[in-house]
């Protein structure tokens, strides 16, 4: 854990010395990253307070919005209503994505919207969707991102 | 910037005053330079630009650069101006249109007019780099990973031992974005070796955080995460 609490300072580090060179470049990037890797040492509450300020620099960022949905989900705190919020958060990131065309980002958000409407007894709508994504790939399929969803995609269709 | 190379044109026009002829040789020198001299100009401010809110100055900017690259023909010119037409297309996010020119960057690259050009090594690698960026956010994974070997294969060859550390870490987070974590992890401790006392501090930390984030004992916080 110690490696990981190491990566949160040099990654706040990172973000200190773009901020002495007034640089925003890479700094919304930086920012998410620095969220996950909060995240991972189990500082939500930290977690949030970041991918927060990445929203603040970049409210239409997907990969911060799918963070921010994920870390509603494992944040224990907001009762049903996080379910809502996170969803929400899913869908955005899925429909900026799209218009982008950032496939990688749209398989992502799907993938996590696809597991959260599974659990919220919508399996139909959560297998039509992730197929939708799956099935445009042509390439990458060791990858862990297309397994997970062809994973879950078996899981959905049985 | 411009408008500085018009004016040492005309001072030029007017030394030579006595041979004020349009033929004359050095006017015919001064004038054909200025599209390479516009560049240049161009190419220092353009990359200085901050994203937001002047990412549609900066398209322009590089628009313009990649009109003068084409006017003189020149293939060092032309994979620069390339390079920052696509990442002004990134900073707007117009990925596909990013991509397009990423891949006109790479077909006019020869590596004999950037090897011996401190200055361009830089553009050698990330022009490569920002294309397996590109190609890995609009779902060619085997592609991004393609061009990423071709920006850390052509790396050691510059002798540049920044931009050799920057594309350690940059193939680590490619790595890390496909969850691949032992290569991550072994690539951004690499970086993290060259880069230990000179270059920003997160230069091999944060691939290495990516890395480590990714492997499976960190619990549910990993696997949710990155799923």
């Amino acid at each position: 854990m110690g490696e990981i609490f190491g990566a949160v300072d040099s990654i706040r580090a990172g973000l200190a010395d773009l901020a002495a060179q007034k640089s925003v470049y890479m700094r919304v990037i930086d920012l998410w990253r620095l969220a996950e890797t909060q995240a991972i040492a189990a500082a939500l509450d930290d977690a949030i307070v970041t991918v927060e300020q990445a929203l603040k620099a970049e409210p239409h960022n997907p990969p911060a919005l799918r963070l921010r949905g994920e870390l509603r989900l494992l944040r224990d705190a907001g009762g049903a209503a996080r379910f809502e919020l996170a969803e929400k958060d899913f869908r955005k990131a899925i429909k900026i994505a799209r218009t982008i065309s950032a496939k990688s980002w749209e398989l992502r958000a799907t993938t996590c919207l696809a597991r959260l409407l599974r659990d919220t007894n919508r399996r139909a709508e959560a297998r039509a969707m992730l197929a939708d994504i799956y099935n445009w790939f042509t390439e990458g399929f060791d990858t862990a991102d297309l397994k997970d969803a062809k994973a879950l995609l078996d899981e959905l269709t049985t | 910037m411009l408008g500085h190379e018009a004016h040492l044109a005309m001072n030029c026009d007017d030394e030579g005053r006595d041979s004020r002829s349009r033929t004359s040789p050095r006017y015919i020198l001064i004038v054909s330079s200025l599209p390479r001299l516009s560049l240049r100009s161009l190419r220092f401010v353009r990359p200085r630009l901050p994203p937001a809110p002047h990412g549609t100055l900066a398209r322009d900017w590089a628009d313009q650069m990649l009109a003068i690259a084409r006017r003189i023909n020149s293939s060092q010119d032309l994979v620069i101006s390339h390079y920052h037409v696509g990442t002004s297309c990134v900073l707007l996010s117009e990925v596909a249109a990013a991509r397009q020119h990423f891949r006109q960057a790479i077909e006019c690259y020869h590596e004999e007019d950037f090897r011996g050009v401190p200055e361009n090594h830089w553009y050698a690698f990330d022009t490569f780099a920002m294309a397996a960026t590109t190609e890995w956010m609009l779902g060619f994974p085997e592609q991004a990973l393609r061009y990423m070997v071709a920006a850390r294969t052509n790396t050691p060859r510059l002798n540049n031992p920044y931009i050799l550390a920057v594309s350690y870490s940059a193939k680590a987070i490619r790595h890390a974005d496909r969850r691949d974590c032992a290569r991550a992890l072994s690539t951004a401790q690499e970086a993290e070796r060259l880069s230990r006392s000179w270059v920003p501090r997160n230069l091999g930390h944060k691939p290495k955080s990516m890395a480590l984030g990714r492997e499976p004992r960190w619990g549910r916080f990993s696997v949710r995460l990155t799923q």
